[in-house]
């Protein structure tokens, strides 16, 4: 498949149900050594009501990807190129006072620091609020009780007393539960989860995936989850895509690619998970490091690390090509 | 709250105790104590015994010590060397230097607040260059010199402002009674009067406040603006506006009211130089006269003041600080 | 995310601890015990000078400072005049804008040349200055790592009086004590800036050794027989030196100031000695018949030092990596 997909056929296609499209997304960060490219050509699509889970380790681009389709990289970055159709507009050459009124009503982004993302000097219950006000007219009173309500479907005890408290009396837990409370409260059409439970404890990490499973299956939302943890991704997702040093590598459904990833990206980070009753089996570490941003190898970024690496693999950069005869699966790798 | 404020109360009391006996040894141990140097002023010999006398120098330290605080506190100051209270001689003083504090304080934070939140914003603009430059040279500036270089420019050489002094001579003093009779007669005036003489000393004071205070929030608000609850907040489709004024403005401004007591012994010092160029009648410029005049009894008692000053602002701003922010819980 | 330094091989559950990449502070606490001390060490100062360097304003202070330096070392070789020596021009008061060394920034009312007061009081400001930082900083070092070492009783007792210290009115004291004294002498004025100026530097001191005594290294040293004042100053305070500098150099700059405003007030230095704050004191009563030259000169160039030195310690500050700390 090819990045350049004309207007018309494009236009069809998000008729088609298609909520989300990133097409070829560069996203640069400036440094004082050179420029990093943190994003290089990303492309993937997700459909309506839909579940996305993008997997990778920390510096593959994926937190970055998520901050471009809300349009937040900050300086030193920037966003270098590419498209990102959301329903039919293109968000990146939308005008910033539209693409706010899209942030927290449309999309809507839940961060992985529960316990900074709050802000300190407010109540729970403005917090929440203050999104419903911004996108919907509605009074002080009846947004506090939308609070209220929103609190209830996250599985916040007594809620009418919750919203009076700062983030300072609750645990990382609630308020990553009040991070998402806050994220549907205008029913949004996408909902990204950027490492929701990284930061939190095992158990409250359990409580937080099966709360936004079941509200997935409650609200009809797009949820587009970024973990570097494919144990969570099997749980919660039905595609999956792998990145890698800023670009996919692999796309395809979640049961497809656990039963025979094709990537040997893929194939190390499964093998690197602890199974059961393999107890006394040495686990297996993909050898060798994410490679410097700033020198990047020529050809395949995996090739230094790669086990099945070939001649052509450190000259050329291979592409992002369909697989299989239904077409569902991509892979960027020499060896297909 | 209040077993924090009780043992801050004591916390403060215990300080107090330590600085009333440096500030009395200090007059005690000088070379021939308080009334030799009020002797060489009057050049009289037989007042020196009178003066051991009145004053209980014959008597251990510990006991003239007890005598002097004890003094103190049942509010008897002593008198100055003129025979005057000592006590109203400084509450004659206080209200210029309140006037010229509660003035300059509010346009530094007028000006120096929107000015480091304006250059955090724009951070490497050409904008913050220059600010910050400035706001280098603003706290390297040395108060009594630009006081000086300030008299002969627009004192002297454009003169637009009066030089020294708080009201005109012809009219009266300020906070006096024939003041106020005139200010009720013709407020413009008056005030005007006030106004033009405030301008020079205030704008002393400001410089390196500003500098200080800007350079602050500035640091401040960099912080905050790089805090996770504030790309919650873009991600929440707020106005850049209700960003940076709710979210951001109102976490960066927080520890400046701590910043405003830590700064408040080098304000004294501030007030000390800057009363002392313009003659500007307060309590800095008494203290300066007082010591010039070896009235040491004055000097002790605006010693005490602005050592209670600095610890009760201390108190009041973490106060404050609880009160405006709802992590800090003082129990 | 964005930090290439901070990029793990095989997070994705690798069961076995991930070492966890020591930050650059922890990292120079174990060279100080390592082997390796040379190698560390040079790395260390190379990475201090390619964050010195990058900071401009820095080294322009830098640049600025040193020349005054060269002024306060060669300052009474060139001057046109000493103190003593009675006014090279007998027309007092003169803005002359003729070019002689002797009338370059004018002459006060009695003859001498601005000049001279420029060039012998830059010698005054940055020994009374250089000197006043040391010894306060010496003092505060001395209390603050005895405070943060042994804690409990004998931190509380130390930290309520440099509580005491911290509240008292530095400026009017030091006026206060100087008029006692008598002044005059650059090194009573020394003792007086130490004395009462080291307070702040204990309380950072004493932050650090806070932290730093509860370090692996420290609990080895002791567990050796290491005595505690070899601990405290052989172990501890070397890796507590990089804010000792900072505070140190900036510590520099107040006291400029303040010896420039006591002398100002008449209090401080007398002449025969020369500094800056002598020629503004005299300017000051000059200034309303238009002398402006008088005060200008002197004070440009004590503000010039005092910026160069900010902006040094600024630099400083920001090569060695000094974040602010608070106690508390």
């Amino acid at each position: 498949m090819s990045t350049e997909i004309s207007q018309h056929e494009l236009m069809q296609e998000t008729h088609n149900g298609r909520l989300l499209r990133v097409e070829g997304l560069r996203t640069y960060f400036k440094t004082m050594d050179g420029i990093v490219k943190a994003v290089d050509g990303v492309s993937f699509d997700m459909p309506e009501g839909s579940s996305l889970g993008i997997v990778g380790e920390s510096g593959c681009g994926k937190s970055v990807t998520s901050l471009s389709i809300m349009r937040l990289v900050e300086r030193p970055g920037w966003i270098a190129g590419g498209r990102i159709w959301f329903h039919d507009k293109d968000l990146l050459h939308l005008p910033e006072e539209q693409m706010r009124q899209i942030r927290g009503d449309d999309i809507s982004m839940v961060f992985q620091e529960p316990m900074t993302s709050l802000n300190p000097v407010y109540t729970l219950g403005d917090q929440v609020a203050e999104v419903v006000r911004v996108h919907r007219k509605v009074s002080r009173k009846e947004a506090m009780n939308r609070a209220i309500e929103l609190f209830k479907l996250v599985g916040i005890p007594s809620p009418e007393r919750r919203i009076k408290d700062y983030p300072h009396n609750m645990s990382g837990g609630m308020r990553q539960r009040v991070m998402i409370a806050m994220a549907l409260a205008n029913d949004p059409d996408l909902l990204i989860l950027d490492e929701p439970t990284t930061a939190l404890d095992v158990t409250i990490q359990a409580q937080i995936l099966e709360l936004v499973k079941d509200l997935q299956q409650r609200v009809n939302t797009a949820v587009m989850l970024i973990t570097h943890d494919l144990g969570v991704v099997t749980e919660m997702s039905d595609r999956i895509i792998v990145m890698y040093a800023g670009r996919v590598v692999e796309d395809g459904d979640v049961l497809s690619v656990l039963k025979d990833p094709l990537h040997p990206y893929t194939k190390g980070l499964l093998a690197s998970i602890p199974s059961l009753g393999k107890k006394n089996q040495r686990l297996n570490v993909i050898a060798g490091a994410v490679p410097n941003p700033l020198r990047m190898p020529q050809g395949c970024k995996f090739a230094p690390r790669c086990p099945y690496v070939m001649d052509v693999c450190r000259n050329e950069e291979p592409e992002l090509l369909t697989q299989g005869e239904h077409g569902e699966r991509k892979v960027r790798c020499w060896l297909y | 709250m209040t077993t924090y404020i009780i043992r801050r109360l004591i916390q403060s009391t215990i300080i107090m105790f330590g600085l009333s006996i440096i500030f009395f040894f200090m007059l005690h141990l000088a070379p021939g104590g308080p009334c030799d140097v009020f002797i060489q002023s009057q050049r009289q010999v037989i007042q020196h015994e009178l003066c051991v006398k009145t004053l209980g120098l014959h008597k251990p330290l510990p006991v003239q010590y007890w005598y002097w605080i004890s003094g103190y506190l049942h509010g008897n100051f002593g008198k100055t060397t003129g025979g005057q209270l000592v006590s109203s001689t400084i509450l004659a003083a206080l209200p210029v230097t309140v006037l010229l504090a509660t003035v300059s304080y509010f346009f530094q934070q007028i000006i120096a607040l929107p000015l480091g939140m304006f250059s955090a914003l724009r951070q490497y603009s050409f904008f913050d260059t220059v600010f910050t430059f400035m706001s280098y040279v603003g706290l390297s500036m040395p108060t009594f010199w630009l006081g000086l270089m300030l008299i002969y420019l627009f004192g002297v050489h454009f003169a637009v402002f009066p030089v020294g002094l708080v009201t005109d001579t012809h009219l009266p003093v300020f906070w006096t009674h024939d003041w106020f009779v005139a200010l009720a007669h013709d407020p413009p005036l008056i005030i005007g009067d006030l106004a033009r003489h405030l301008v020079l000393p205030a704008i002393t004071l400001m410089v390196v406040g500003v500098a200080a205070d800007s350079r602050f929030m500035r640091a401040s608000m960099l912080d905050v603006i790089h805090q996770d609850y504030i790309r919650t907040a873009k991600a929440k489709g707020l106005k850049r506006r209700t960003v940076i004024f709710k979210h951001a403005f109102r976490n960066a401004v927080l520890p400046i009211i701590t910043n405003i007591a830590l700064y408040l012994p080098t304000l004294v010092g501030g007030f000390v130089i800057t009363e002392a160029i313009f003659s500007y009648a307060g309590v800095g410029n008494l203290f300066v006269q007082s010591i010039t005049s070896h009235d040491y009894g004055v000097v002790q008692a605006l010693l005490m003041l602005s050592a209670i000053a600095v610890l009760l602002a201390n108190l009041l701003a973490d106060l404050t600080y609880a009160w405006v922010d709802p992590r800090i819980r003082y129990d | 995310m964005q930090d290439p330094e901070l990029m793990e091989t095989a997070v994705l559950s690798d069961q076995e601890p991930t070492p966890i990449a020591p930050s650059d502070s922890s990292r120079m606490l174990m060279g100080a015990e390592d082997d390796q001390l040379g190698i560390r060490q040079l790395s260390q100062m190379q990475l201090f000078w390619i964050r010195f360097r990058r900071h401009k304003v820095a080294l322009v202070g830098a640049v600025i400072l040193a020349f005054f330096v060269v002024l306060a070392i060669i300052g009474p070789y060139i001057s046109p005049e000493t103190y003593e020596g009675s006014g090279w021009n007998p027309v007092a008061l003169n803005w002359a804008p003729q070019w002689s060394w002797h009338y370059l920034m004018g002459t006060d009312a009695n003859g001498h040349s601005i000049l001279m007061y420029v060039l012998l009081g830059a010698r005054t400001s940055l020994e009374v200055g250089v000197l006043s930082a040391f010894v306060a900083t010496l003092i505060g070092i001395l209390v603050g790592a005895v405070s943060g070492y042994f804690g409990g009783w004998v931190d509380a007792v130390w930290m309520r009086i440099t509580d005491v210290f911290l509240t008292l009115p530095f400026l009017p004291l030091v006026i206060l004590v100087s008029a006692y004294l008598g002044g005059g002498n650059a090194y009573i004025i020394v003792a007086i800036f130490g004395f009462l100026g080291w307070s702040s530097v204990a309380r950072l001191i004493r932050s650090y050794y806070l932290t730093l005594r509860e370090q692996e290294f420290v609990d080895a040293a002791r567990a050796v027989g290491v005595s505690h004042s070899r601990i405290m100053f052989r172990h501890i305070l070397p890796n507590a030196l990089s804010p000792v500098i900072v505070s140190f150099t900036l510590a520099v700059a107040g006291f400029i100031v303040g010896e420039a405003a006591i002398d100002f007030l008449t209090v401080g230095i007398r002449p025969p000695s020369v500094s800056w704050g002598i020629a503004l004191a005299g300017a000051q009563n000059n200034l309303i018949l238009g002398n402006w030259w008088w005060a200008f000169f002197p004070g440009v160039c004590l503000l010039l030092v005092v910026l160069a030195i900010n902006f040094l310690g600024d630099g400083l500050r920001d090569a060695l990596d000094v974040r602010a700390k608070t106690s508390e």
